[in-house]
């Protein structure tokens, strides 16, 4: 029988690690400060693949997941100037929208954000108001948007 | 499972299901489904309150868990409240949320009691605690009383020395999406070896002519063929301790409910407690899903034959 020459199947191009598809949502489980942990789904545009495949988030992702545990966590007795600027954006106020909430000038936010100040008690009082008040109507997520596609 | 379980090895379980109170899953019903608590859902606050009422209601369950001598873990997700579609039929009038509107932040709440000998395999049992989030129902058979069996059946077991560990997790199905998804995920992430999974959703509702004729019911539905053997064994239970059910197995060709969302990651001895097939509530997702119209006669037997096959599944 002459002899038959099988074509050898081609093989697939192998993709590089950092070539893999991103799923449409990146799971990403963080912990709150109270040993609570919150899921949530980052959307593929936050992360990108690192030269080990690895995923990683975006700076826009890195934002988004500090503003949601902004809003999971409790706002305590001392909250620090990292804190109070992600809750306000977490909220959705500018500066000035949150000191007219607060009873303060801008600038005292601006100082309470930037480490200067630290905001009293009362001050505490009304922005732990003003989350909680949050947690109780929703917030607006628009990243989260894609997760009705 | 292996082979058919030895009554001689589980002898402790009579006393275990003596400890069961149809009192006290009366009481919890009532406290999370009408006085304090009416609804248990993200977008409804009593005036005057700073917590939701499902926040509210994860406090009750947390502290109550507290109580027995657990440690309570809270994992959160982001939820909506599902909308209502009033073209729909009445009984399922809930509808995808739309994308923009506001997300709140569910939490599961977890139990966990270790084994002493076999600490690696886990039996699950998963009962949903919100109300409907399309609608002011106080949600009392869907789910207050299987959240009251499912805290019953920790406060028996807490001081139950197993050899496997109990995962009593408390999970959110009411709202979208349901977050037994992420505590199944997670599971499976954690490489959690669940053996079985009793999920408790509606157990105590009968049909009119059962209860007519004082027929106390329960139908275990699985949908795995690797579950039969659960739901064989909520029956052998029920005979071998005279728990004065009519038990049922019922299989499903749908993957539903929140069994359905640990079977779809792959724990698939899973079967779901529940009190009549077809569910036969007339006030099923309606206003009138109150707790006077709540079986708890039938609720208890429930948890008994649960209790007693989860006990009999540790024992072996």
């Amino acid at each position: 029988m002459a002899s038959v020459a099988i074509a050898s199947r081609p093989r697939a191009a192998r993709r590089p690690h950092h070539a893999r598809p991103i799923p449409r949502g990146v799971p990403y489980t963080m912990r709150l400060p109270d040993e609570r942990t919150l899921f949530v789904e980052v959307p593929a545009r936050m992360a990108v693949r690192d030269r080990g495949g690895e995923l990683a988030f975006t700076p826009e992702g890195v934002e988004f997941l500090d503003r949601l545990r902004a809003l999971a966590s409790e706002v305590g007795s001392h909250p620090s100037p990292a804190l109070i600027a992600t809750l306000r954006r977490a909220l959705g106020f500018t500066q000035e929208q949150l000191g007219k909430r607060l009873g303060v000038h801008k600038l005292t936010v601006s100082r309470w954000e930037c480490g200067g100040l630290h905001p009293s008690a009362e001050a505490v009082s009304r922005l732990r108001a003003l989350a909680n008040a949050a947690k109780r109507t929703g917030v607006i997520v628009p990243e989260c948007a894609g997760a009705h596609a | 499972m292996r082979g058919s379980p030895r009554l001689k090895n589980s002898d402790h379980i009579p006393a275990l299901l003596k400890r069961v109170s149809h009192q006290r899953i009366r009481k919890d019903t009532f406290c999370l489904s009408k006085e304090p608590l009416r609804f248990r859902k993200l977008n409804y606050t009593i005036p005057g309150r700073t917590k939701t009422t499902l926040d509210e209601a994860d406090d009750f369950i947390a502290a109550r868990l507290a109580s027995f001598g657990y440690a309570v873990g809270r994992e959160g997700c982001l939820v909506q409240a599902f909308r209502r579609d009033l073209k729909k039929n009445i009984h399922h009038q809930y509808s995808t949320p739309h994308a923009h509107d506001p997300w709140h932040v569910a939490w599961n709440l977890s139990a966990r009691k270790v084994g002493s000998t076999v600490p690696e395999e886990t039996i699950l049992l998963i009962s949903h605690k919100d109300s409907m989030s399309w609608i002011d129902s106080p949600g009392a058979n869907d789910n207050a009383i299987g959240t009251a069996v499912n805290l019953e059946l920790a406060r028996v077991l807490a001081r139950y020395r197993s050899r496997r560990s109990f995962w009593f997790l408390f999970c959110n199905e009411e709202h979208w999406p349901w977050t037994s998804v992420t505590a199944a995920r997670n599971a499976r992430l954690r490489g959690e070896k669940i053996i079985a999974l009793f999920n408790l959703d509606g157990p105590g509702v009968r049909k009119p002519e059962d209860r007519e004729a004082d027929r106390m019911t329960c139908f275990s539905v699985y949908y795995a063929p690797e579950a039969e053997r659960l739901a064989d064994l909520m029956a052998e239970v029920n005979r071998d301790y005279a728990l004065g059910l009519v038990t049922a197995r019922h299989k499903t060709d749908r993957v539903n409910n929140d069994d359905g969302s640990f079977i779809k990651e792959g724990y698939r001895v899973a079967v779901h407690n529940i009190g009549s097939m077809p569910y036969a509530d007339p006030n099923y997702h309606l206003e009138g899903d109150v707790p006077e119209l709540c079986d708890f006669a039938s609720a208890a037997a429930t948890a008994r034959a649960t209790l007693a096959a989860a006990v009999r599944l540790d024992s072996e």
